[in-house]
C-alpha cells in the first residue's frame, strides 16, 4: 500500500478500534506508546495500531497485549479493509527497559539487575532474591566475588546498593549485610561463586520485574541444553539476550584477585546479534530462558570466542548454585 | 538374547570428555572441556586460552565423539573494572 493509504486506514480503524477493544477487555495495566483519543476518558492500552514497512511497501501494524484480541472481530474487520495488507503480532506486556544508566543507579525498591557491592569492591549485580531454607530469611542473590569479596568479608559486612564504584557510600547506600557465602577454593575445583546477603529491615525491593524481559516466572529446568535461549538484566551491559553454546564445562580457569580458580560443570553463553552478553560488572546476575525461568548465575567472562566474536560468559547453573547455599528462588 | 544398546550422541559425548582432556592437554596444555553440538550432533567442545602453533595436528573426533576447539582468551571474574 502507499503510504497516504495507510494513514487514511489507521485514521479510519482507530476510534471504531477503540471502542470494540473496549468492550471486550479489561484493563489490568497500561502500556507504551498508544494515542489518546478525542472523547475517550482514558486510552485504552490492550491494543495498538501504527504502520510499518518492507520491501518498499507499508502496511497497518497492530499490536497486542492480549492473545485473546489475535481473534477479535475488529481484527478481521481491518485485515479486510486493509485487503491483507496488515501485520498482527502479540508483543505481551510492555515495561520499562532497564539501562545501565538505571541499574547503576539507587534503586528503591531494589530490583533484579541493579548494581551492588560490599563496601570493598567495585560493583556487580544483584541477582535475584532467595529464601534460606532453615529459617525463611529473605535475602539478595549475588556471586561470593561481589558480596563477599572473594572469602575476605565476615558475616555482616555492608553491602552497598548502589555499589561502591556508582556512588554508593557507607551508610548512605547501605542495602544489606552479608549472611554466608560459598568458598572460593584456588586448589580444587569448584562448582560455584556465590553468596547471599539480608535486605535492611523495611527496604523495599521488587522481587519479580526483569526489565522489558518482563517477570520472573521461577526455577528452570536441571539440563540446560546448547542452543537455548537465555537473558538477563545486569549492571554493566543491562537487558541482553544470548544463547547457551556448552553446558557441563569442565576446566574453565578464573582470573581472581586471590588467584586463578578452577570451575566444572558450567554453563558458556554467548551474546544474540553483534553483542557481548555481558562486560565486567555484570558479575551475579541471574540469567533466565526465554520463559523467564532461571537457569544460571553468572560470574565470569572473557573478550575473545562466540560465533560473532564478542566473547564468552560463564555462568553457574542456578540449580547447583541453590542447593549449595541451601536457598530457594523466590519469585 | 538382548543386544547391547547403543549410548545416546549425549551419553557418548559425556563419557569421552576425559579421554578428550587427556588427548588436548597433552597437545595444548590447560583446556576446558564441555558439551556443544558439533555439525548437529552431540560433541565436545575444547576451549583454549591462545592459538595453538599451525603445526600441531589437531583431533576432530575423540572416541567417535566430534570435537570443536575455540580460542576464548583468557577468562576474568566480570566484577565492575576500577578506574
Amino acid at each position: 500500500m502507499q503510504l497516504d493509504d495507510v494513514r487514511n486506514l489507521k485514521a479510519l480503524m482507530l476510534n471504531p478500534m477503540m471502542t470494540a477493544v473496549a468492550s471486550a477487555v479489561s484493563i489490568r495495566s497500561l502500556g507504551v506508546r498508544t494515542q489518546r483519543l478525542g472523547n475517550e476518558a482514558d486510552a485504552l492500552r490492550s491494543m495498538a495500531i501504527g504502520i510499518t514497512k518492507s520491501k518498499q511497501q507499508h502496511r497497518l501494524a497492530v499490536r497486542v497485549q492480549r492473545r485473546s484480541l489475535l481473534d477479535h472481530p475488529m481484527i478481521e474487520r481491518m485485515r479486510k479493509r486493509s485487503k491483507g495488507e496488515i501485520d498482527v503480532r502479540y508483543v505481551g506486556r510492555i515495561s520499562k527497559r532497564e539501562t545501565p544508566g538505571t541499574l547503576q543507579k539507587r534503586r528503591r525498591p531494589m530490583v533484579i539487575g541493579c548494581s551492588i557491592g560490599h563496601f570493598k569492591i567495585t560493583a556487580g549485580t544483584l541477582g535475584c532474591f532467595v529464601k534460606t531454607r532453615s529459617d525463611q530469611k529473605i535475602a539478595i542473590l549475588s556471586n561470593n566475588h561481589v558480596l563477599a569479596n572473594e572469602n575476605s568479608a565476615k558475616k555482616g559486612d555492608v553491602i552497598l546498593q548502589p555499589g561502591n564504584f556508582d556512588g554508593g557510600t557507607n551508610p548512605a547506600a547501605a542495602a544489606a549485610t552479608l549472611l554466608r557465602f560459598i568458598k572460593l577454593k584456588v586448589t580444587t575445583s569448584n562448582l560455584v561463586d556465590g553468596a547471599i546477603a539480608i535486605p535492611t529491615p523495611g527496604l523495599s525491593f521488587n522481587r519479580k520485574k526483569m526489565g522489558r524481559f518482563g517477570s520472573l516466572e521461577g526455577l528452570g529446568p536441571e539440563f540446560l541444553d546448547e542452543g537455548t535461549g537465555v537473558r538477563k538484566v545486569g549492571r554493566t551491559t543491562g537487558e541482553k539476550k544470548g544463547r547457551v553454546t556448552a553446558f557441563e564445562l569442565d576446566n574453565v580457569v578464573v582470573e581472581y584477585d586471590i588467584g586463578n580458580i578452577r570451575f566444572d560443570d558450567q554453563v558458556e553463553i554467548e551474546g544474540a546479534g553483534t553483542k557481548a552478553f555481558s562486560d565486567g560488572g555484570d558479575s551475579g546476575s541471574l540469567i533466565v530462558d526465554n520463559d523467564n525461568f532461571g537457569v544460571a548465575l553468572l560470574f565470569a567472562g572473557g573478550d575473545s570466542g562466540g560465533s560473532n566474536g564478542m566473547g564468552l560468559t560463564y555462568a553457574n547453573p542456578l540449580r547447583i548454585v541453590l542447593d549449595a547455599l541451601k536457598i530457594d528462588l523466590i519469585f | 538374547m538382548v543386544a547391547a544398546q547403543t549410548p545416546s550422541p549425549l551419553k557418548k559425548a559425556r563419557a569421552a570428555k576425559a579421554a578428550a582432556e587427556k588427548v588436548f592437554s597433552d597437545l595444548l596444555g590447560n583446556v576446558a572441556i564441555g558439551i556443544t553440538r558439533v555439525g548437529g550432533v552431540y560433541g565436545l567442545k575444547v576451549n583454549v586460552v591462545s592459538a595453538p602453533s599451525g603445526s600441531i595436528n589437531m583431533p576432530t573426533a575423540v572416541e567417535g565423539v566430534p570435537v570443536q576447539v575455540e580460542v576464548t582468551g583468557v577468562v576474568k571474574k566480570r566484577i565492575g573494572k576500577a578506574k
